[in-house]
């Protein structure tokens, strides 16, 4: 792709300007909750649109446009029923009484709810797969650079992990919220730009489907987000509604630490349950900037396209005009940035409040968690840069951690779900209904040709492991002790609204 | 019969109208939870009663794009 100076000239200014906006926040950290929690003083419109831009990176950018490609338009799913009712319950559930526990770390909740083995697994997870995750998309950002404008690999990677380290070190959550606000703005207008000059490139959205439906009896179901529930591909409607709609993306709104870190950093409980309600107006545009382009460059170039992932590039080296090319670049970098800085300050987080405190020192002051965090981060982001490329030299092993991850996510909602409503869940089953929930998803994924008819069946996977998790976790209960009424003031939705000292003492708290 | 349940092989029959039907109860389950929630939560730590700041305006606003998305595609 040719480049012009003012590509360069546009460049420049974004990692200048982030750095800049990244320092002056750092003279806002005083103490650890400044550092993680942004001093709990963000407003719902900084958070919402930080959950948005940390939630779509820029491999989501490459990868949803080539499922876009491949499967049309249900793939939106993900973003519509697949977020706007888990935020809903988020917001009005969950959310709430994260904010007001005080709690840092959802494993940290699930900890003071259940046990500290239940916390040190659930962190344990969430570290292993964010340092793999850090590696992996480092290595997207490299190869992507290269790609598009030609970069060297290594000076793509070190200078942008220059710069997000910078912020990220020096202004925590704070830098890390509001350098996504730019971040979305830029990802939105590069995103919106492909997409207008596809569109007209095409003739418009009528001409578009007219001519992906002409293609031939694959492409007739292309605009249909419903599809039957004997389909071939991993999108049948039956996995849509129950395993994306119910569980998945439940247990990513309400059990991802990256998103949830973001509500825990709003002002006052208001501001928490708006932020989530606030970013699912945004998420209704995400599949306009993601899945079309999948979709126009079916009807520009035909069905001959094998990689998927390649669609984006080829239609921003087709459709950007010369001096556009620093805009796209711009927005790839801010997806990615924003994934990488989200990651980073919660495995920072994790580490200091969920391992450094509870093991190595108990006695540890706000300066050490601090200074542990920080620390941490950096270490965090070195291995990062440094394990980048052995992702090239083992293909699956992203797939496998993130198929390992999914393992999770049925099960941490279902310990969520009953320990917030149901006071008789004790410790002992929220440890064993986990280790349950997992081993049944990793058993399902195993004997999946033998289960299950459809393609990569990872949705009714999730959903089954919840279905189990629960019935384990009743079963347990019932053969172990619960924990005392009194441990579980705040915890439980009962024994919140029964208590009145503790209702007045979290409307203080609600109100700042 | 275990393959049968679990992957919603009971489903195959079922057209993809039910299939939408299914959907639509499951939005309008969700926007009525959203606004059974009582005023005094729905404002709790709000800077003010603003009519704007009520959460289950939004809640409506954000379900009827969804149902409107699910009806079009």
């Amino acid at each position: 792709m040719q480049l012009l100076w003012i590509d360069y000239l546009i460049v420049a200014v974004y990692f200048v300007g982030i750095v800049i906006l990244g320092l002056y926040l750092s003279r806002y950290i005083k103490e650890s909750s400044d550092y993680f929690l942004a001093g709990r003083i963000l407003p719902f419109w900084a958070i919402g649109m930080s959950i948005v831009v940390s939630d779509i990176g820029a491999l989501d950018m490459l990868g949803v446009a080539g499922q876009g490609y491949r499967y049309g338009i249900a793939v939106a799913n993900f973003d519509w029923i697949g977020s706007f009712p888990a935020m809903i319950l988020a917001a009005f559930i969950f959310v709430p009484f994260y904010w007001r526990s005080g709690a840092y770390t959802i494993p940290e909740f699930l900890g003071r709810r259940y046990n500290l083995s239940v916390r040190t697994a659930q962190s344990v997870i969430w570290i292993l797969f964010i340092m793999f995750d850090l590696g992996v998309v480092f290595y997207g950002l490299g190869l992507l650079f290269q790609s598009l404008m030609g970069w060297d690999y290594w000076t793509a990677v070190l200078i942008s992990a220059a710069v997000i380290g910078l912020y990220t070190f020096t202004g925590g959550l704070t830098a890390v919220v509001l350098t996504d606000v730019v971040q979305l703005v830029l990802m939105f207008v590069g995103g919106f730009a492909i997409v207008a000059l596809g569109l007209w490139e095409v003739g418009g959205w009528n001409a578009l489907v007219e001519k992906v439906t002409a293609l031939g009896p694959g492409y007739e179901r292309h605009f249909d987000l419903f599809l039957p529930a004997d389909t071939a591909t991993p999108y049948p409607w039956t996995g849509i509604l129950f395993g994306l709609g119910l569980v998945m993306s439940t247990a990513y709104f309400v059990g991802n630490q990256t998103i949830i870190q973001r509500t825990l950093s709003a002002k006052n409980e208001w501001h928490a349950k708006a932020s989530m309600l606030f970013a699912a107006g945004f998420k209704a545009f995400i599949p306009v900037l993601v899945v079309t382009p999948g979709l126009i460059a079916l009807a520009l170039y035909g069905t001959g396209i094998e990689d998927g992932d390649t669609v984006m590039p080829m239609l921003i080296k087709k459709l950007l005009p010369p001096g556009m090319a620093g805009l796209m670049f711009v927005a790839f970098m801010a997806a990615m940035m924003s994934s990488l800085d989200s990651m980073l300050n919660s495995i920072s987080t994790l580490w200091a409040k969920d391992i450094y405190q509870q093991f190595l020192n108990t006695q540890a002051s706000d300066t050490d968690l601090l200074r542990v965090g920080r620390l941490f981060m950096l270490t965090a982001l070195i291995f990062g840069v440094a394990t980048s490329r052995i992702s090239e030299l083992f293909d699956g092993m992203y797939v496998y951690v993130q198929t390992l991850l999914s393992f999770f996510q049925g099960p941490t909602l279902a310990l969520l779900l009953l320990g917030i409503f149901w006071k008789r869940c004790t410790p002992w089953a929220g440890f064993w209904g986990l280790l349950f929930g997992v081993a049944t998803a990793g058993a399902m994924s195993f004997f999946a040709d033998r289960i299950f008819s459809i393609e990569d069946p990872f949705l009714f996977v999730s959903f089954w492991s919840f279905v189990f998790t629960l019935v384990a976790l009743v079963g347990v209960s019932y053969v172990t002790t619960p924990k005392p009424d009194k441990q579980l003031h705040g915890l439980v939705y009962g024994l919140v609204m029964a208590d009145s000292d503790m209702q007045q003492a979290l409307r203080e708290r609600a109100n700042g | 019969m275990v393959e049968y349940i679990l992957d919603f092989r009971w489903a195959h029959d079922l057209s993809l109208s039910t299939a939408r039907l299914f959907f639509m109860a499951y939005f309008i389950l969700i926007t009525v939870f959203g606004l059974s929630m009582s005023r005094e939560y729905v404002f709790r730590g709000a800077e003010d009663r603003a009519l704007w700041r009520d959460l289950r305006l939004w809640v409506i606003v954000i379900m009827t794009v969804q149902v409107s998305l699910y009806l079009y595609f």
